[in-house]
């Protein structure tokens, strides 16, 4: 038995990262510069409020942002275990807009450096923190911090931010995977006897046809999925939507809402 | 310009540290990491930015084809420093060749375990070694230096082999601005950008290109005419030294057609993708430059085998693509797997009966004259005089093309 992922479930066990950087403003557009010396804004740790406010990209979902290490090697281990199931995680991650900022962040005139600023002298600089889209309610953890750990944060701020019971969802979610899976195995397999019999005997043979049929049915199988994981996860958004509207917020949108 | 296709699922793993060195040989492949610098840390962060295989030495330098290592000026009037700057410094190693400008935060990785790969991996390393006598030729493994000396080594090989191939001497190319340029047209050198992180590539795209994306670019910059191919290995399974090797020769030969001559207009797709594939496909990988879309039907297993699989569809009515079909062929995202696989077929079939008239082909396409009123080629004009090429060089209209094309395809490629 082949009991790795498939296509479909590996596609929602991806993290998905936003990379943002600050970009000099460009110069005005249309104005006649000919005969001027044009000042050019050079980089710098932006503010605080800037640096959230860039990071966002006007997404109000908590975040999670994790700064890049070279003792990494470029991976996302400060927030998965390496030798642990880490699906849970990913599919919580779902609900967070999820940063990566590189390892020079701490360089004190990088536009991000007041995100990872110490709060006070000699405290650890955190790996990685979770937060509201707004920088509040800052829950810093090291890097070395347990799965359990990690989850016990993550569900407190889901727990803050949204009303639906995420812990239902994701065990809903991780049910889904599996379903994806069998899909998704018999799929490959069906894929690959309509290859082999197009190849053999064309694709007008009375075979190919009835794994073309079979193959259109598995993607209405998977279609009744995707509509069942859009429930599970709009139930969240909605009661979240719901309290964003009440406090006059912008609804956040799952990453991978309607995939 | 558009984003490459990207690549398929998994279809070979990553390969086990393998074979036996002596010590010496494994000291040259690991120089002593710089000062302040772990066991830990980045794999490039520890190779240092002093290549060890030529130790700064002009003559050594000169010898292996390098002009220079990074700080160098990049493209866009941005130089390497810039983008150091914004990506972290010392995390990318530049080197400069006669017609490159390359910049690699590839890790150590190990060697094939294939014994058909690991041969033609020996073969480059014999004639790397050559240049940079330092090069141990059976290595235990491939450290950043080594991969970013190899990869140079390659995209100089492809250049020089694209010109020889397509008939371009350096007298057409006196310099200046496209179409004079000395760099097959083009005012400056090629750029070649393969990083080991989606993160940092993400980053670059961003803030040097003002663009979104995080595994495989190409692109024409604006402002130096330069034609910048950039990937980051990070996400993209089964790609190992050669399946990111085979995917570098995938996007520089795009970016040779696009560049030659200048980037004024798009070349007919079918020609365009068979070509690159085409040289793609040189290369023993199973990594193949194609995203197989949700509605086809691919046997995963087997979707690298394009000789064979190309002969058995063209047994019959349905399963492969008219010359008329693929003409028609004008949106690179909308190309399935059996797009490239018989674009990649026709060109190899054309290639093979008359390399030289591919090169004139080419030729006489990229000098389609602007049109009378200043503006720019259209897709009409291309497409018209690509088939009046066929037709002038190879004595083939639609028909005769798919005939002849069949016929060769069954008395040349293997059966299994």
């Amino acid at each position: 038995m082949d009991f790795r992922r498939g296509r479909t479930s590996k596609n929602r066990l991806l993290i998905e990262w936003t990379y943002p950087v600050w970009k000099p403003p460009a110069p005005n557009a249309g104005a006649d510069d000919s005969n001027r010396t044009v000042a050019v804004i050079a980089e710098h740790a932006l503010s605080i409020e800037q640096a959230y406010e860039l990071i966002t990209g006007g997404d109000t979902r908590p975040l999670l942002v994790l700064r890049e290490c070279e003792k990494c090697k470029g991976t996302d281990h400060a927030l998965l275990n390496r030798d642990l199931d880490n699906e849970q995680t990913v599919l919580l991650t779902h609900w967070f807009r999820c940063v990566k900022l590189p390892p020079n962040v701490l360089d004190e005139q990088h536009p991000f450096f007041n995100l990872f600023k110490p709060q006070q002298d000699g405290t650890r600089i955190p790996h990685l923190f979770l937060c509201s889209h707004d920088g509040s309610n800052k829950m810093p953890l090291p890097g070395d911090q347990t799965q359990a750990e990690v989850w016990e944060a993550m569900f407190s701020v889901l727990e803050r931010e949204y009303q639906g019971d995420a812990k239902k969802a994701v065990k809903e979610l991780r049910a889904l995977l599996s379903q994806f899976d069998n899909v998704d195995a018999m799929e490959r397999d069906l894929k690959a006897r309509l290859d082999k019999e197009v190849e053999k005997n064309g694709p007008e043979s009375d075979k190919a046809k009835k794994y073309q049929t079979e193959i259109a049915d598995l993607q209405k199988d998977r279609n009744k999925l995707f509509a069942k994981e859009r429930q599970i996860r709009t139930l969240a958004r909605k009661q979240q939507q719901a309290a964003g509207q009440s406090a006059g917020q912008k609804a956040p949108v799952p990453a991978d809402a309607g995939k | 310009m558009s984003k490459l296709p990207l690549p398929g699922p998994p279809l070979c793993a990553l390969l086990l540290l393998c074979g036996v060195t002596s010590a010496a040989r494994a000291a040259a492949q690991e120089p002593t990491p710089p000062p302040g610098v772990t066991k830990e840390d980045d794999d490039v962060l520890k190779a240092g930015p002093k290549d060890p295989f030529t130790d700064g030495d002009p003559k050594l330098m000169a010898a292996a084809g390098v002009v220079r290592y990074g700080p160098f000026p990049w493209g866009d009037h941005v130089s390497t420093a810039d983008i150091d700057h914004v990506l972290g410094t010392g995390r990318i190693l530049w080197l400069e060749t006669e017609h490159f400008r390359i910049g690699c935060s590839l890790r150590k990785v190990a060697l094939p375990q294939d014994q058909d790969k690991r041969r033609y991996l020996y073969d480059e390393l014999k004639r790397l070694k050559k240049r940079l006598p330092k090069v141990d030729d059976h290595p235990k493994n491939l450290d950043p230096w080594l991969r970013l000396h190899l990869f140079a080594q390659r995209a100089e090989e492809q250049y020089a082999d694209f010109t020889k191939r397509m008939g371009l001497g350096a007298a057409e190319f006196p310099g200046g601005a496209a179409p004079n340029g000395k760099y097959l047209g083009l005012p400056d050198k090629f750029l070649l950008l393969l990083l080991q992180k989606k993160a940092d590539l993400a980053r670059y795209l961003d803030r040097f290109c003002g663009v979104q994306g995080d595994r495989s670019y190409r692109i024409c910059l604006k402002q130096t005419n330069q034609m910048l191919a950039a990937a980051a290995v990070e996400g993209m399974e089964g790609m190992d030294d050669q399946g990111l090797q085979g995917h570098v020769a995938y996007s520089l030969a795009h970016n040779f057609l696009d560049g030659y001559r200048g980037f004024t207009f798009e070349l007919p797709l079918w020609f365009a993708e068979g070509f690159a594939h085409w040289y793609a496909r040189k290369v023993p990988t199973d990594f193949i430059n194609v995203t197989v879309k949700d509605d086809e039907a691919v046997d995963q297993e087997k979707q690298h085998q394009w000789p064979q699989k190309v002969r058995r569809r063209v047994q019959h009515d349905g399963t492969w693509l008219h010359a008329t079909q693929l003409f028609a062929l004008q949106q690179p995202a909308a190309l399935g797997y059996q797009d490239h696989m018989m674009s990649w077929s026709r060109v190899d079939y054309l290639m093979a009966t008359g390399e030289d008239k591919v090169g004139l082909f080419l030729q006489q396409l990229k000098h389609l004259p602007p049109p009378p009123d200043g503006g720019t080629v259209s897709t009409e004009q291309v497409q018209q005089l690509a088939q009046k090429l066929l037709q002038q060089l190879f004595a083939l209209d639609a028909d005769t093309f798919d005939t002849r094309w069949r016929e060769w395809v069954l008395k040349t490629y293997v059966k299994k």
